[in-house]
């Protein structure tokens, strides 16, 4: 059985579950590296890239806690759910009518048992090219990411630890703030770079790293994951609770954030 | 690293929790319900968020920032798919981890997030979390 052939068996597969299951909207299975394996007639392309975009980053995410294996999004209509088998990932959507029961059954046994079947003919078609896991184990040291049993399997020598001369210091603390612009004289007068957040924050930080003077934070924006690293000075006359953090027009533009919205801060040691 | 040696993963059973509008509690409620939740055994923590602010809490503060990027990545997911596959308003997100398992629900305009064990018994905490009280679900 070629590799085509492999292809088309799942394809039909991922068809036949439409069959059985109208409620079933759409069903695709795509790879580690995001390359799409497999889909049903209906789904066009370009719905699947996007999707497999969003659930990459949600997946980059789920390093944290070991890696993802199944995610599912349940609104007022449909459910969309996403389950990793070994190399591959499931997506399914179907509406919020459709038989728990026999989309689990399809997704959960009959599925997996073909893509079994077909890693046992073609096994090259559902692995992942090594520059792929050599990539995404070379941006986080290889912990927690989401491996197929082979390549937890395969030997792999990781360096010893740097000894650095540097004092042991507590990770960073982050909190989070709520974004709001800069006002009144330091509007006019403070420097386009330099952030500015509570006193009692400051003073935290400083009561973590000692005598150590924070000068510099770095802010993530929780939406759209843009970071910016930038001065940091108190909020004069705060009457604040220690929340928020006033960004300049430029950070704010460099975050795509605006007032209300929250960021993750982070002293900066160095 | 734990080695999965099987195709298939174990699913959590889902939890039907049906809350009429009148019933939905305040947002002062849902964090005193949190707050008597997160002593809970296998709660690893929680963030509470509306549109403006987010309290979040944790047993384990340094994973807080990654834990708090993934339930925010999460319903930034949730609202992509949404459109792309006409889901409606989100109701629940459920992400599995290899070591816990993420339950985002919205109740109102807040959205909460639970990081919890895989075992934990999730109809009792989502009783606890939407009435304060167990025995309603």
């Amino acid at each position: 059985m070629s590799a085509e052939e492999c292809v088309l068996a799942i394809q039909s597969t991922l068809n036949e579950i439409k069959n059985v299951c109208p409620q079933v909207s759409n069903t695709f299975i795509f790879k580690q590296d995001t390359n799409v394996l497999a889909k049903d007639k209906e789904t066009d392309e370009d719905t699947i890239t996007r999707a497999v975009e969003t659930f990459s980053a949600l997946n980059r995410r789920g390093k944290v806690a070991g890696g993802l294996e199944s995610v599912t999004f349940e609104g007022t209509e449909s459910r969309a759910t996403v389950t990793r088998m070994n190399n591959l990932y499931l997506a399914t959507v179907a509406s919020k009518n459709a038989d728990e029961k026999t989309i689990n059954a399809l997704t959960r046994v009959i599925v997996p048992t073909v893509i079994k079947l077909v890693e046992l003919i073609q096994p090259e078609l559902t692995s992942v090219p090594p520059e792929f896991l050599a990539e995404v184990n070379g941006a986080d040291g290889g912990s927690g990411e989401i491996e197929n049993c082979e390549t937890e399997q395969s030997t792999v020598v990781q360096s010893e630890p740097a000894v650095t001369s540097e004092p042991l210091l507590p990770d960073a603390l982050v909190s989070q703030l709520i974004v709001e612009n800069i006002t009144g004289l330091s509007r006019l007068i403070g420097s386009q770079d330099t952030v500015r957040v509570d006193t009692a924050v400051i003073s935290r930080w400083g009561n973590l790293y000692g005598d150590r003077e924070i000068l510099e934070v770095e802010v993530e924006e929780t939406r759209t994951g843009k970071t910016v690293r930038c001065k940091v000075k108190p909020i004069k006359d705060s009457q604040s609770d220690g929340s928020v953090i006033q960004l300049p027009e430029k950070v704010q533009s460099a975050l795509q954030t605006k007032k209300g919205a929250l960021v993750l801060v982070k002293p900066v040691i160095e | 690293m734990t080695k999965r040696k099987s195709a298939i993963s174990e699913t959590v059973p889902p939890v039907v929790i049906d809350i009429r509008e009148e019933d939905k509690p305040g947002t002062a409620d849902l964090r005193a319900n949190l707050e008597e939740i997160s002593s809970f055994e296998g709660v690893k923590g929680y963030i509470l968020r509306d549109s403006t602010s987010a309290v979040i809490n944790f047993e384990d503060t340094l994973k807080t920032a990654e834990y708090a990027m993934l339930s925010s990545q999460a319903f930034e997911a949730s609202e992509i798919l949404q459109e792309l596959f006409s889901l409606g308003d989100t109701v629940k997100l459920l992400v599995e981890c290899v070591d816990i398992n993420m339950h985002c629900i919205v109740v109102g305009k807040d959205m909460v997030s639970l990081f919890l064990e895989k075992d934990v018994d999730l109809a009792e905490i989502l009783a606890k979390l939407v009435a304060g009280d167990v025995a309603t679900v």
